[in-house]
């Protein structure tokens, strides 16, 4: 449980009206359940759309969140479960992958750009296997214990991709702290 | 610890803070050092991948979604549902009557038992819920989704639903429907409502592992696919009669 989801809060502890606590779990969350939507699809159509799914789900089922401090991580496995439900029925069609630009970098100096599209050129190189434990542990914050249970598999298999991802990205990005 | 189990804890975790990692850190500088590194790598993947942001509109959308007003195409409005259950239908109909060409040509499986099947099968690990929803929130969900409900009445009521949820049954053609899954005496039970044009008789369904039924209805077709030995029937006709367009 992340320090922001401890303490006594009517939203954290459940007594709030379903409206609160859902409005609370999008504030808090969706920038980071697109975020992990656009590196599952490589899409921010798609992203746009799982990201929905996801929230329009989670408000049906919210009463059965019987944890509020698990909120998070039951967020990312609904998006993982609607990912997967989408991909089994289509291919959705991914953003053009040879064009690493981001939209959001119109304020960046051309240095962060070039940086940054280089850390989506390296992640989107990366095999799924080891990107997506990474970006969980990355973006979502969760522990190897959570992204197991996430992604089905033991702790040791977790630890082992995420050890191997960093390996990868540093030969990719050449990366040597003193060069940074 | 030796060089190599920490080389391995540092990459899989650089932030570990566990009593005998912090330890390992401190007893050499170059541990130190790779540790330094591997934090910088870090930084420097979150502030690339945190450069994706959702867009300006996406997040008052999802504040919407309590008022029942996201997605035009999955959450219908009371204003919209004619439109919406008119144009589904045109889509749904142009897959039927294509569907029934299909049935002349000799040795071809009937395009909505293979609709169903590819369905089931794509939406069978996703729907192990046990939780049973009352009957109520069942129809809530109908109602808000595709305009639909079940009349409430005691054997309707016996039912053990546990899983209701609007699906796309045909993505391409822009077919949704509820899904449902009944606990049945075999196993799980298959109840899908399609708002589609209705067939013209009652269809049993089978593949080597399970068997169904698709019953037309007032303004669309009921499906109910079980394990071989479930009592389809009894669940077809219980649940026919009980649907509320």
């Amino acid at each position: 449980m992340s320090s922001k989801e401890k303490g006594n809060n009517p939203v954290i502890d459940g007594t709030a009206s379903k409206k609160v606590r859902f409005e609370a779990l999008v504030a808090e969350y969706y920038n980071d359940i697109f975020r992990y939507a656009y590196w599952l699809s490589k899409s921010r159509q798609v992203a746009e759309d799982i990201t929905q799914e996801t929230f329009l789900r989670a408000w049906r089922a919210l009463d059965k969140l019987e944890n509020p401090g698990a909120a998070k991580a039951w967020l990312f496995t609904i998006l993982r479960r609607e990912n997967a439900r989408r991909f089994e029925k289509y291919r959705p069609e991914a953003d053009d992958i040879d064009d690493y630009s981001l939209p959001d970098s119109g304020k960046l100096e051309p240095d962060q750009i070039l940086e940054r599209e280089l850390i989506h050129k390296a992640m989107d190189e990366l095999e799924p296997e080891y990107r997506d434990p990474l970006i969980l542990q990355v973006i979502g914050g969760f522990s190897g214990d959570e992204i197991a249970r996430m992604l089905d598999l033991n702790n040791n298999t977790v630890m082992t991709r995420l050890f191997r991802a960093r390996n990868k990205l540093k030969e990719k990005l050449d990366f040597n702290e003193t060069d940074q | 610890m030796n060089d190599q189990l920490f080389n391995d804890r540092a990459h899989a975790n650089p932030h570990d803070d566990s009593p005998e990692f912090l330890e390992a850190i401190a007893q050499k500088p170059e541990r130190q050092a790779l540790l330094v590194e591997l934090k910088a790598l870090d930084s420097f993947l979150k502030s690339g991948l945190s450069a994706v942001s959702a867009p300006d509109h996406l997040k008052q959308r999802l504040l919407d979604i309590p008022e029942g007003t996201l997605h035009p195409d999955t959450n219908v409005s009371a204003a919209n549902e004619s439109f919406w259950r008119r144009n589904v239908q045109y889509a749904a109909g142009l897959v039927v009557a294509l569907g029934l060409l299909a049935l002349m040509l000799p040795g071809k499986v009937n395009p909505m038992e293979e609709l169903v099947f590819n369905h089931i099968y794509s939406e069978l690990s996703f729907l192990d819920d046990d939780t049973p929803i009352p009957m109520a929130v069942v129809n809530n969900i109908m109602n808000s989704q595709v305009g639909i409900g079940f009349r409430q009445s005691p054997e309707m009521n016996s039912l053990e639903i546990d899983v209701t949820e609007d699906c796309w049954v045909d993505i391409q053609n822009g077919l949704k429907g509820i899904h449902m899954v009944v606990k049945g005496n075999a196993g799980q039970v298959t109840v899908m409502v399609i708002p589609n044009e209705p067939i013209d008789s009652e269809l049993s369904i089978s593949d080597e592992r399970f068997e169904g039924m698709i019953t037309p209805t007032e303004h669309g077709n009921l499906v109910v696919v079980g394990e071989k030995d479930e009592a389809i029937q009894m669940y077809s006709n219980l649940l026919a009669a009980n649907i509320n367009w």
